[in-house]
């Protein structure tokens, strides 16, 4: 990690600044007279002001470099990169992120700006197991403000990822939210544990689930006593169980999102940080076991979160254009996708 | 040597001697990672290792693991999670009253609307987790000391969450009975099949 802050830090110091104005959209700013390389400014919409981070592999400053992190706002400079000697280096990939938007990659720094497709978007159900009246307006307050305030941080964190949930909506229709009676057979379907995500995910006699969608269930006390939990040690990472009655921190649901989305790694720990020293953050990454309010989340993790095989974007009968590999279940490692820990120098974003 | 010095030296040999033996006789405690079992006490999903650290603590030192975990049941969260989640709280309370939310999330009122009440609710939250882990690890402990403080706190819990949490932690060392099984009567407790995998001892 520490390798790559330092090489970030050169990177966008020493190299990433601009030699030359030049129109959005354009790439080539200046040609290197020494090794006829040239300076990188990576394309952005006309008008853009949002802050931009890029993640590079490939020939740069007369060598192979491996996970070069430059961040600028709106531009951000490459400095002198070389596509012809980048195809001889191991590894060559280009990912640019930016918050509310989706994850750009491929083996090189696009011609046309980026940052033009919508954000890719991921459905929610939310499931709340109280009693009608004062206790289920406590829990569809709860969940809907649970809600907006994860979609409100995987949007300004850049993770690539939008939240889509449907308001709810007058007494019949709840939109996302959907209402179930303690005791009834759909919460006693529901249940207060994972062991029961087969028979949820497969019921015909009550509908508790929805196949394309994360289902959260809002249930007052798991069975065995966590504050929130996703099944996906179950083979079900689109159901997780949020209890309300239980945890005091403010990030149960977007670190449960954050294992349904893939953030699995290292398995051995269940994808938790706390697991590796030093993580950047510390306790208030999003998946620190025991973050109470999240103050970030790592490059490394957004990388994950969106071509890792293990993402959620990857999963069985979804389509997508993205090039997913299995990323390494060792933090430690830089390869075959960036390091867990890999962060920009400075705040990011800012 | 010079006489005068013979007493106080005499002296030093002795106390150094006597130091010693005292280190013989009372062993020093084996250090307890406290952030580990504060790992467990906080923990969202809980991984069972985080209480398998507890339970290798007090398999070297059962007296001082348990001793901490009675105060941890008894007095639930320390001062400084405490003042970590009111700042988490403030900033919640902050960020949710200035979030412009999508169209259509007007009859829900989500938007929290008192900061006292907010950080209130927290605090309840995070004591229930805190008390409810501590009797789990005291249940896994499974001493007759640690049984002794699990029964010691029941008499006095008023929250019905904190007295089923409990003594569901209790039933998982043997048939419920004694001070738990008498509150959670008094409060009418309905009692439910629990998954026990993470309280049952191995």
């Amino acid at each position: 990690m520490r390798k790559a802050i330092v090489l970030g830090t050169l990177a966008c110091i020493g190299c990433c600044k601009p030699n030359g104005p030049g129109e959005n959209g354009t790439k080539v700013l200046g040609t290197n007279p020494c090794t006829g390389a040239t300076t990188h400014r990576v394309p952005v919409p006309s008008g853009w002001r949002g802050s931009v981070a890029v993640i590079f592999d490939g020939w740069k400053d007369g060598s192979c470099r491996d996970d070069v992190v430059c961040t600028g706002r709106p531009d951000v400079y490459l400095g002198d990169i070389d596509r012809s000697k980048s195809n001889e280096c191991p590894s060559q990939e280009f990912v640019a992120l930016a918050p509310s938007h989706p994850a750009e990659s491929g083996p090189w720094p696009p011609e046309v700006p980026l940052f033009q497709r919508q954000p890719e978007t991921v459905d929610f159900a939310f499931w709340l197991v109280a009693s009608e009246g004062r206790q289920m307006v406590e829990v569809e307050s709860t969940a809907v403000a649970n809600a907006l305030d994860a979609m409100l941080l995987y949007n300004n964190f850049a993770t690539g990822v939008s939240l889509r949930f449907q308001s709810p909506r007058g007494t019949d229709s709840h939109g996302s939210f959907h209402h179930v009676v303690p005791g009834s057979p759909e919460a006693r379907r529901i249940g207060d544990s994972c062991y029961r995500a087969d028979e949820m995910a497969s019921a015909t006699d009550v509908r508790v689930y929805e196949s394309n969608a994360l289902n959260v269930y809002y249930i007052s006390l798991y069975g065995s006593a966590q504050a929130g939990i996703d099944c996906w040690e179950h083979g079900h990472r689109e159901i997780m169980y949020i209890s309300y009655d239980l945890g005091g921190s403010l990030a149960k649901l977007p670190h449960e999102i954050g294992h349904a989305l893939g953030l699995v790694r290292p398995r051995r720990w269940w994808g938790h940080t706390d697991s590796v020293p030093g993580f950047p953050g510390g306790e208030t990454n999003l998946m620190n076991s025991g973050v109470t309010d999240v103050g970030g989340i790592t490059l490394g993790q957004v990388y994950r979160l969106n071509f890792d095989s293990a993402a959620w974007f990857n999963r069985l009968g979804q389509v997508s254009s993205r090039l997913f590999r299995t990323c390494q279940e060792d933090p430690t490692l830089a390869a075959p996708c960036p390091k867990l820990a890999l962060s920009t120098p400075g705040r990011w974003p800012p | 040597m010079n006489t005068s010095l013979r007493g106080p030296l005499v002296a030093l040999t002795l106390a150094g001697a006597l130091a010693t033996l005292g280190c013989a006789y009372h062993p020093a405690v084996p250090a307890i990672d406290r952030r580990a079992i504060v790992a467990w006490l906080t923990c969202i999903d809980c991984h069972p290792d985080q209480l398998n650290a507890i339970l290798s603590a007090a398999m070297s030192a059962p007296d001082s693991v348990v001793a901490m975990l009675r105060r941890d049941l008894a007095n639930g969260p320390d001062a400084a999670t405490l003042a970590g989640l009111d700042s988490a709280s403030d900033r919640a309370f902050r960020r949710l009253n200035t979030t412009v939310a999508p169209p259509g999330f007007a009859r829900v009122p989500w938007r929290p609307t008192s900061a006292i009440a907010f950080t209130a609710k927290h605090r309840l939250l995070a004591r229930r987790a805190w008390r409810m882990r501590a009797a789990v690890a005291l249940a896994r402990i499974g001493t007759p000391s640690a049984v002794q403080a699990i029964d010691g706190v029941c008499p006095g819990l008023t929250d019905t969450v904190e007295v089923e949490t409990v003594a569901f932690a209790r039933l998982s060392v043997d048939t419920l009975r004694g001070p738990c099984r008498i509150r959670a009567d008094s409060l009418n407790i309905q009692w439910r099949p629990v998954d026990v995998h993470l309280w049952v001892r191995p």
